[in-house]
Parts: structure tokens; sequence; C-alpha cells
């Protein structure tokens, strides 16, 4: 990259919102396209400037979320959080689309979930929950992060020397601060995970319990009948897993695969897509049906274990259920409440 | 794509300028949304372009926009491995890596136990001076902010609540940014 020599470093206000608005095209929700991309990079080169303005930028957009839990960054969250309680209360009157409601119900539960954050709770179990299509991430007393998938349940239960965590139902992401003195411990059906500070990933999807560690490191103990609650079992096996691998097992087995995982795949429910590799038919109905009223049922136990990949929209049970029909031969029968697949009636 | 000169092409370094005017863009976008700061992203770039030619000995792949984001998407495995390597010998370093995944939606944040108390003491400080400089836009525009960038709302959603256009929300934010780039930008 060349650069002219009249490139003169002040940065002013105009320029700081040039770099601002780049930044949003391309942080946006979508990739940009290759025009857009160029664009920027023809921006971005063409003087030292731009390049400076783009960094300060940056430190700007991510200002606050190393802090996100001190007590003055969650008052100020909470006020935005009111704030766009009180604007959508006013516009409720008028009419808001059950999806919009949806969201206001997910602020407003975020906005209890923040005031419960200043007092400090001594001991006590909190539950969080999330309703179908809705998604939701929290900060807990410690830093770390739960990230809820729509239909989902996790409690929590913090004391001196140990954080420790139970998915009762759905699928979570959960960031961990590190705090060796502390172990962060998920329980997933019968299965436990046990971690100091790391990035992972649990899925409940029928039986089987899906693990994949995004970061750091983890182990996986077998919890058996009689200590599901034991503060400190001693399992008969633990396994441990590398950053990119997945774990699957399944309730009241004693075996379990690991094998690389498609990060991307594991984590794909957090930009609303469903991805679909190598499942049987009855899985993908249960992770399909995780994201809509309208629920997938295959009534053909031949059909249920046949494999299937793809990848669909999180809350379209039709789109998927109309794939299924034609890759799999099925007949689609759509009712109200409830999408029946079947072997077509042959003759 | 027509090979106009077959001498040239073996080139490296014409190559690279043909790479480089056709995907350097593309390629800074897919790094920059994959957490890596704009230096870096360079230099990932930069990285891309060599192991593209280094591939065939110089030689151009017939259909480089096949090959770029795959050499590219190797790149970022090898990077992401070698810093979780690094960062599990460091013990939970300050230049953790970013999330792995594009979205950034739960970009974790800098997960840190072990600072010494000076450390502490200028984040805290750094923190205060952040805060005064929220402050000091409009109470809507500060809002909108918080709402994008720490509640991860998407513009749409706090367009619909807030009863404002998509625009008029992402105006709020790009002044936001500006003018908190402006007072705790610096490096």
């Amino acid at each position: 990259m060349t650069h002219s020599a009249s490139d003169t470093m002040r940065i002013d206000r105009a320029l700081l919102e040039e770099a601002a608005a780049w930044r949003l095209r391309i942080f946006g929700e979508d990739e940009p396209c290759p025009a857009d991309a160029e664009a920027f990079e023809r921006w971005l080169s063409a003087s030292l400037g731009h390049q400076e303005a783009f960094d300060r930028s940056g430190a700007a957009w991510d200002l606050f979320e190393p802090h996100a839990a001190e007590p003055e960054v969650i008052r100020a969250r909470r006020d935005a959080l009111e704030f766009a309680r009180q604007s959508g209360a006013r516009r409720w009157a008028n009419r808001l689309t059950r999806r919009a409601g949806f969201r206001i119900a997910a602020s407003l539960a975020a906005a209890a979930v923040l005031g419960a954050v200043t007092w400090p709770i001594i001991d006590g179990v909190d539950v969080y929950r999330t309703r179908l299509g809705e998604r939701r991430e929290v900060t807990l007393l410690d830093g770390s992060r739960v990230a809820l998938d729509s239909d989902s349940r996790v409690s929590v239960h913090y004391t001196r020397d140990a954080r420790r965590l139970t998915l009762e139902k759905g699928q979570a992401r959960f960031d961990v601060a590190h705090n060796s003195a502390r172990p962060f411990s998920v329980t997933a059906g019968d299965r436990r995970v046990v971690a100091t500070g790391t990035a992972f990933n649990i899925e409940l999807l029928g039986k089987r319990v899906n693990v994949t560690l995004i970061e750091g490191s983890v182990v996986v103990a077998t919890l058996t009948k009689a200590q599901p609650l034991a503060p400190a079992p001693k399992p008969a096996k633990v396994i441990s897993l590398k950053a990119g691998q997945q774990l699957v097992a399944t309730a009241g087995l004693p075996t379990e695969q690991v094998a690389p995982a498609k990060l991307d795949d594991a984590t794909a429910w957090q930009r609303g897509k469903i991805v679909l590799d190598n499942l049987s038919l009855e899985d993908a109905a249960i992770r399909v049906n995780r994201y809509a009223d309208r629920k997938v049922v295959v009534a053909d136990p031949t059909a249920a274990a046949m494999t299937v990949s793809g990848v669909f929209q999180a809350g379209d049970p039709e789109t998927f259920a109309r794939a299924m029909a034609q890759y799999l031969d099925l007949q689609a029968a759509f009712g109200d409440r409830e999408i029946i697949l079947s072997k077509p009636v042959s003759g | 794509m027509a090979r106009t000169s077959a001498a040239n092409e073996r080139q490296p370094d014409a190559l690279i300028a043909r790479l480089d005017a056709r995907f350097r863009g593309p390629l800074m976008v897919f790094f920059l949304r994959r957490q890596f700061a704009r230096a870096e992203a360079e230099d990932l770039t930069q990285e891309v372009f060599l192991r593209m030619v280094g591939r065939d000995g110089g030689e151009a792949p017939e259909n480089p926009e096949v090959y770029v984001f795959q050499v590219a998407a190797n790149l970022l495995r090898d990077r992401v491995r070698r810093d979780v390597a690094r960062k599990a010998d460091a013990h939970a370093s300050l230049d953790a890596p970013g999330d792995l995944t594009a979205s950034g939606i739960t970009n974790h944040p800098q997960l840190v136990e072990d600072r010494g108390p000076e450390r502490v003491l200028l984040a805290r400080e750094m923190l205060a001076e952040a805060l005064r400089a929220l402050d000091e836009l409009g109470e809507r525009t500060r809002h909108i902010y918080i709402l994008h960038r720490l509640e991860k709302m998407r513009h749409k959603e706090i367009a619909a609540l807030l009863g404002l256009s998509v625009s008029a929300v992402e105006k709020h934010i790009i002044r936001a940014v500006a003018h908190l780039a402006e007072r705790c930008g610096r490096p």
C-alpha cells in the first residue's frame, strides 16, 4: 500500500463518522457484498488518516465490552433497556407484531436480570429460560456469560467455592470467566462438563447430550444414578476435550464419541440457523421443533431412523417438512399445530 | 479468464498484484469480521496471497476464487489453534483471540483474572473516562449505542421498539461511535 506524502494525520469528527459508518457496514448482520468490500478497501487504503480513524472507531465499538458486568455499566444497560421498554410500551398501544412483542418481553426479562445482578445473591438458584423463538444472553455475577437458545432452560447455583449450572432443557453456549478457585460446571442429563475458563456449547437433543468445546479445555464426567446432585461426584470416567472437539453422549449409556467439530455448525443457532449434519430424522425434528409452535411429528419409525443433512432457518418448520418429504419420499400432512411426516400410502 | 502472458503469470509479484486487486477487499472483510484488528487483517490477507502463490510454485490457479477463501479459512484455523495453544501456555493472557464464529453476538469479554493492581487501576480510570464520554451523548443516542453494542439488539429491533427508521438508528450509532472514538479512541 502506498500513501501520499500529503497525508495529514489530523483526524476530525467528520472522518471519524465516516469510519464509524464503514464499521457499521462491515460488521453488519449480513456479510457485505464484494462490491461493498472493495469500496471499503479503497476507502481504507486511500490514506493513513482513514486507517487511523478506522482503528479508533474500533476502540469505541467495543469500549464497554470488557466492562459489561461492572456496576456502572450495568446501570447504563438497565437505563437503556428501561428507555426501550417505555418507548416500546407506548407503541404497544398501536399495533405490534407478535415477534416484536416477544422482543419486548425479552428486554423486560433482561432488565429484571440486570436488576438482580446489582444485589449480591448469597446463595440460591437462579433460573433463566427462553420461550419459543426467543434467544437471550445473560451475564452472570462473575462475568461468565450464558447464551440461551430458543425454548431452553438453565439454572445457576453459585456458592463461594463452586459455580454450578444445569442445562435443564434445550441448548446454551457458556463463556466462562477464568477462576480456577471456583470451578464452573454444567450438568446436562447424566453428564457433567467441568471448566475453569473456556467457551463451550451444550445441546440436549432427545436422549443425547452434545458438548462442543469452542476454546480452552474441559472435562466431561458421567454421573451415576446415585449421585446426580452430589456436590463433589467421584465419577467413574472422565474425558478431556480439546478445543474444536465435540462429544456426543447418550443418557444411560456409558460410551460416547469424540470427534472434530464444525464450530460454525455448533454455534449456528446463534445466527438463527439450524444445521443438520447426518442426523436421524427423529433428532432433526427435535431440533427443528425447538424453534416453532407447529411441531414436526415423524409418524413412521423407519423414516425416523433415516439420516438427513441440510441447513434451515430456525422457526420455519414448513420448509423443513417439505424438504424432508421430498428427499425421503414421505408424505407431509400440514395441520394447525403439527406437521405429520409419514410413509405415503402405497398403491 | 484468458491467459495473456504465461511468462508474466509465473512472476509471483505479478500474480500477487492481480490477486490483491481482486480479493484484498473481501479478504479484509473476512478477517475483520472474525475479530482481527485492522493491522492483523492486513497481515493475514497478505499471507493468503503468499500461500496462493506458494501452492503451485507461482503458477496462477485456474479459478482463484475457489481457493482463496479456502486458503483464508485454513489460515484462520491455523491461527486460532496457535492462539489457543499460546493462550493455554500463558494461562489466560490479555490478547485472547476473539470469538471463533463469524457473528459478533457472543465475543467473549476479556476474561482475565490474574492482572496486577496497576493494570486494574488503569482499567478503572479508562472506564470512568469512557462513562463520562458516554454521558456527553444525547439520551437517545446513548441508549441506542448501549442497546446495540451491549444488549446486541439488531438495528431493526431497536428501530421497531423506538419507532424510528433503521437508518435513523444507524445514524445514532455512528454518532455515538465517532464521539467515543474522539474522546477515548486514542491507543
